[in-house]
């Protein structure tokens, strides 16, 4: 919580985000790359609360899957966070390393991201935080094909029973319909959604929800979900944004619309974009999906695949009788 | 169970004296002119022991809570708190507020009305410390630091910390006199209580949800988490301990009496910008962990308690108030800047950590063994939230509050024994919180001293009247 900028030299701009603006620098002393992230301080209300909540989790969330925070530099107008430096993310990458220049990855790439991206999302649950703004843009990469979780700007940690949250998060394109309905309930599972989303635009290079507005994104989605009723989803029309004459729409096939998806692929994708938040799957349903099989059971195949490591997914409930006798 | 002695209420007058005299050089600056001094001598109903008499008291109560109190009514009630006994006392303030209503009602007003804490309420210490005689030099002299051995524990230690007052607690037995000084508590683990808790949990947990409990369905109960979250919360209440001597060991200023002044103003600014529970809690834990860290003068103590709730509110809360609205609410004592420059300094201080997690998600987890009973919790979270005014609790565990809460609760509201089902959604055992739910019983005892504003609200209707329920229960069980 010291220091000052003078330790890092400021190079290039990376990112502009909502309340900060990204740079890479450079220690000075090290000749180590970091990436800090300049966050104004509005004199107006203080210490943004986004910032608040994001330096309060990021040091509780120390992860392989999660970018690290290294420091933070307070001064008088500026609050920098200092952050490992990645190379790229997502969204550059696919642009970049996309076949055909359409941004779509191949195969074995889908996978390894899509494991790692749900390994942090589980650690996040875990540790009770909801990220809630899972997009490409918020994923970096590694030159060494690394994934971490990055951008915890709209993060917040939950209780439970769930605090009734703001409406007001996730980038539309990855806004589950639950929370485009105005459910202000949600937990978990709207992280879930998003990484359906992110599996998707995976293989295809292209958003798989490219809405203009909130109502134009619910029709984007009910066009290729199907638009709920009270039969596919009992309660939907309690929902305060849901109309009776919402446009009416039958399910589509994915595989018309990802033709190179894989039947386990398919099946996980199906998992994850499910429409009721409470049939959706969880990151730890999803790491256990059989599409994962190679890196959750190390003597099959693709030996020459790096193994992940510490795969602590297992025991789910009995982890309590070690610990919780709280004094 | 749970049976004590009544000695505290019997000795309030002579403890007020007492704390009048040791306290009044640190505020006899409250000079402010009070037109009701004078004519206050009518406490023929000055009865606190009946229902009804509390009850016609609610609605001044309730403006109270809100804020409504003209400034001359607090200092009123604050002056007659040198000289009169507090049943009587009850029915003036009551006479007051109306009184004053009937005088002030525009909202010009509204900046004089608010209390500031450190002249006007200082006054208020002298009756809010429910301590003997002998306690007062206790604290004053801060001669029982020496017998406790209680050291700031790192977090690795998880059952060492503890241990160490169990011997302590042992040998007190809990008596009186332990109560009534600030020896900080915490639960007791013995082998028997170990092995008692090891034996629910390998009775009660299982591999896979249960799909007969509805929870497993409702999204918002997170079920799948559930035990991961409560052992990283576990962890977190232990990480985010405050120092409980900050006081007598950092501090040179403040004194526990001032905490708790100050908590019960924080109390109505916390009601009046309708804040959820969990931010009052934070609060407080941000005051306790900043005090056990840095040192402040008693003039900054309210711009830090002002300060605390605000970084609360931006942690919790999805509306925020203001930095207008605080400064106002601080009386304009301090500039914006200052108030800026302060929320600066103890989010440094402090590291930005906020992740403490509060009594409310273990309450609820606790409240799974009632079959989620209303009525029981409500009840608890009164007798949870009047644990913050209390020095002895600084570095309680807040699932072990929350347990307690729940203990007390049941047994009150006479809702039968405390199952196996409550030792594994609590992880406490009925060993482990009988001393606790005796010293939140006392507390309430006393509870016009202890917790003036936490007792007004939760007289409230919208809170059930639970204060008014717990004052007739211990009315009758004590025969006071």
């Amino acid at each position: 919580m010291s220091g000052t900028s003078s330790q890092f030299q400021q190079l290039e701009k990376l990112g502009e985000g909502t309340y900060a603006t990204v740079y890479k620098g450079k220690n000075k002393a090290l000749g180590t790359y970091v990436a800090l992230k300049e966050i104004n301080l509005d004199s107006e209300e203080g210490t943004p609360s986004t910032a608040i909540r994001e330096i309060s989790l990021m040091k509780e969330l120390k992860h392989e899957n999660i970018v690290t925070l290294y420091d933070v530099i307070h001064t008088e107008n500026k609050l920098t966070l200092v952050f490992e430096f990645m190379d790229s993310d997502l969204k550059r990458y696919m642009d970049m390393n996309g076949y055909n220049s359409n941004g779509a990855l191949d195969p074995r790439t889908v996978k390894s991201f899509m494991y790692q991206l749900l390994r942090g999302i589980l650690f996040c649950h875990d540790n009770r935080v909801l990220h809630r703004d899972l997009k490409p843009q918020n994923l970096l990469i590694s030159s060494k094909g690394q994934l971490k979780l990055g951008d915890f700007g709209l993060a917040r940690a939950f209780g439970i029973p769930v605090n009734t949250f703001s409406n007001e998060v996730v980038t539309l394109w990855y806004r589950a319909p639950d929370v485009l309905l105005g459910s202000r309930n949600y937990s978990t599972s709207i992280d879930m959604w998003s990484t359906g989303c992110i599996l998707a635009e995976m293989f295809t290079g292209k958003p798989l929800f490219s809405g203009s507005s909130n109502d134009d994104q619910l029709l984007k989605i009910f066009r290729i979900m199907g638009t709920p009723n009270e039969r596919t989803w009992p309660g939907v029309s309690n929902y305060p944004n849901y109309k009776s004459n919402f446009t009416l729409f039958v399910p589509q096939d994915f595989r018309v619309l990802i033709p190179n998806i894989d039947l386990l692929a398919l099946q996980l994708l199906q998992g994850l974009l499910q429409m009721r938040p409470d049939t959706r799957l969880s990151a730890r349903q999803a790491l256990h999906h059989a599409w994962f099989d190679e890196y959750n059971n190390p003597q099959q195949v693709y030996p020459q695949q790096q193994q992940h490591q510490s795969l602590d997914i297992e025991n789910n409930t009995n982890m309590v009788q070690q610990q919780s006798y709280n004094y | 169970m749970l049976r004590r002695g009544s000695t505290r209420s019997q000795s309030q007058n002579t403890n007020d004296e007492n704390n009048n005299q040791i306290l009044r050089s640190k505020s006899s600056n409250n000079e402010s002119n009070n037109i009701h001094r004078s004519n206050n001598n009518d406490s023929s109903s000055s009865n606190l022991s009946t229902q009804s008499s509390q009850s016609t008291n609610n609605n001044a109560r309730a403006r109270t809570v809100l804020g409504v109190v003209p400034e001359s009514a607090l200092n009123s009630f604050n002056q007659q708190h040198n000289n009169q006994n507090i049943h009587q006392q009850y029915n003036q303030n009551h006479h007051n507020i109306i009184n004053n209503n009937n005088n002030n009602t525009s909202n010009n007003n509204v900046r004089n009305k608010i209390p500031v804490l450190i002249d006007n309420q200082s006054h208020d210490t002298i009756t809010e410390s429910p301590l003997t005689s002998s306690d007062v030099d206790d604290v004053m002299e801060t001669s029982n630091i020496n017998n406790d051995q209680e050291n700031y524990i790192p977090e690795t230690d998880y059952y060492n910390d503890y241990l160490v007052e169990e011997d302590e607690e042992d040998e007190n037995e809990y008596e009186d006199d332990d109560l009534t000084t600030h020896t900080p508590l915490s639960p007791i683990l013995t082998d028997s209580i170990r092995n008692e808790i090891d034996r629910v949990y390998s009775k009660f947990s299982r591999e896979t949800l249960d799909p007969n409990d509805e929870d497993t369905y409702d999204v918002t109960m997170v079920a799948e988490y559930g035990n991961r979250i409560f052992n990283y919360l576990h962890s977190l209440e232990i990480k985010y301990k405050p120092n409980p001597r900050y006081i007598e060991e950092i501090q040179d200023d403040i004194l526990w009496e001032h905490r708790a002044t100050l908590i019960d103003w924080l109390v109505q600014l916390h009601s009046r910008f309708n804040l959820l529970p969990e931010t009052l809690f934070l609060s407080v834990n941000i005051i306790d962990r900043f005090l056990s860290k840095n040192k402040i003068s008693l003039s900054r103590f309210q711009l830090c308690g002002a300060v605390a709730l605000f970084i609360a509110a931006k942690y919790e809360e999805i509306r925020v108030p203001t930095v207008s609205q605080m400064v106002y609410m601080v009386g304009n004592q301090f500039q914006r800047d200052a108030f800026l420059k302060a929320e600066r300094f103890m989010v440094e201080v402090l590291g930005f950590e906020f992740g403490w997690p509060g009594p409310m998600s273990f309450l609820r987890r606790g409240s799974k063994a009632d079959d989620y009973d209303n009525e029981t919790r409500t009840l608890a979270k009164y007798f949870l939230e009047i644990t913050i005014m209390d020095a002895r609790f600084v570095k309680s565990p807040p699932s072990w509050l929350a347990a307690g809460a729940q203990f007390l609760s049941r047994k009150m509201l006479g809702k039968g024994d405390w199952t196996e089902a409550h030792v594994y959604y609590t992880g406490y055992t009925s060993e482990q919180l009988i001393p606790l739910a005796k010293v939140l019983e006392e507390c309430c005892i006393s509870a016009e001293t202890h917790h003036k504003t936490i007792f007004q609200k939760y007289s409230e209707r919208r809170y059930k009247r639970v204060a008014c329920y717990v004052q007739q229960y211990l009315q009758e069980y004590y025969d006071l």
